[in-house]
């Protein structure tokens, strides 16, 4: 089952990214006017898809899902400054394997998320992947 | 430096709280719809006051393409959660950055060196390995 939703995720985060990609190199100087309706068009699919179940927001729902949008967005304004101060080469590869390392460090402390010796493996994998990729 | 640790924190931050809504078994429409709420509301605030609003209709079409994606990817992590752990399922999500690149090789013709190819090749061989055991969870 989580094979079959991430790959879902997956290929749809990644053809996400590409249409970041195509802004980039078609919209020139509306690229940050592309990020707000990317934002807009994500919030009216979810919001339409909130109505059509009936889904009801409660208090927590609503102040975790502000905070991630939050940390999403400030992360993103991050990053931004973060490559335009330092070279390509230290962050691409910090920035993510340290993203990563982190999740799974505190999932360990929080929820007891112990990875087994075979994901520990596919982790340094991935991080070398991203590290050979980016830089 | 600063920034690197405030985005590194950022978007870890964002993960474990996706990880944190799912163990209170919070509504995953729910979540979405207000992550972009404030998504929308802080993107505004800074196009207010860093830029100007300057649509197009081809960074429409962009932006309805890539948004409708992302609902329905972040969607998939939030349930993909129920079953797996935090760590595999983020990093299986953070390896899909190939799929841009796949396409600046199709569409830019960006021909990735072999640096490049090898990580390119590594990414299945990664997602294989974080998946979960059989009965482990």
């Amino acid at each position: 089952m989580w094979i079959k939703f991430i790959l879902i995720s997956f290929f749809l985060a990644g053809i996400s990214d590409t249409t970041w990609k195509m802004a980039g190199e078609t919209c020139g100087a509306s690229v940050n006017s592309y990020l707000l309706l990317f934002h807009v068009f994500a919030l009216l699919s979810a919001t339409f898809a909130v109505i059509k179940t009936r889904t009801g927001i409660k208090k927590i729902e609503f102040l975790l899902g502000s905070i991630i949008g939050f940390a999403l967005i400030s992360g993103g304004i991050a990053s931004m400054q973060a490559i335009l101060r330092i070279p390509g080469i230290i962050y691409f590869p910090v920035a993510s394997c340290g993203n990563l390392l982190i999740v799974t460090i505190m999932a360990n402390i929080l929820w007891k998320e112990k990875p087994t010796t075979r994901q520990i493996a596919g982790l340094v994998i991935a991080c070398i992947s991203i590290v050979l990729i980016a830089l | 430096m600063v920034f690197l640790i405030l985005c590194i924190i950022f978007y870890s931050g964002a993960a474990l709280l996706y990880r944190h809504a799912n163990h209170l078994h919070c509504n995953r429409l729910a979540i979405i719809v207000s992550e972009r709420i404030s998504a929308v509301i802080l993107m505004s605030l800074y196009m207010l006051f860093f830029d100007t609003f300057d649509i197009t209709p081809g960074a429409t079409l962009l932006a309805l393409a890539g948004g409708i994606t992302i609902f329905i990817s972040r969607l998939a992590l939030l349930t993909a959660l129920k079953y797996g752990k935090i760590s595999s399922s983020w990093t299986a999500v953070n390896l899909s950055l190939v799929i841009p690149i796949l396409a600046s090789m199709i569409f830019w013709k960006e021909i990735p060196n072999l640096r490049q190819t090898i990580g390119l090749l590594m990414v299945p061989l990664a997602i294989i390995l974080l998946q979960e055991e059989p009965g482990e969870k």
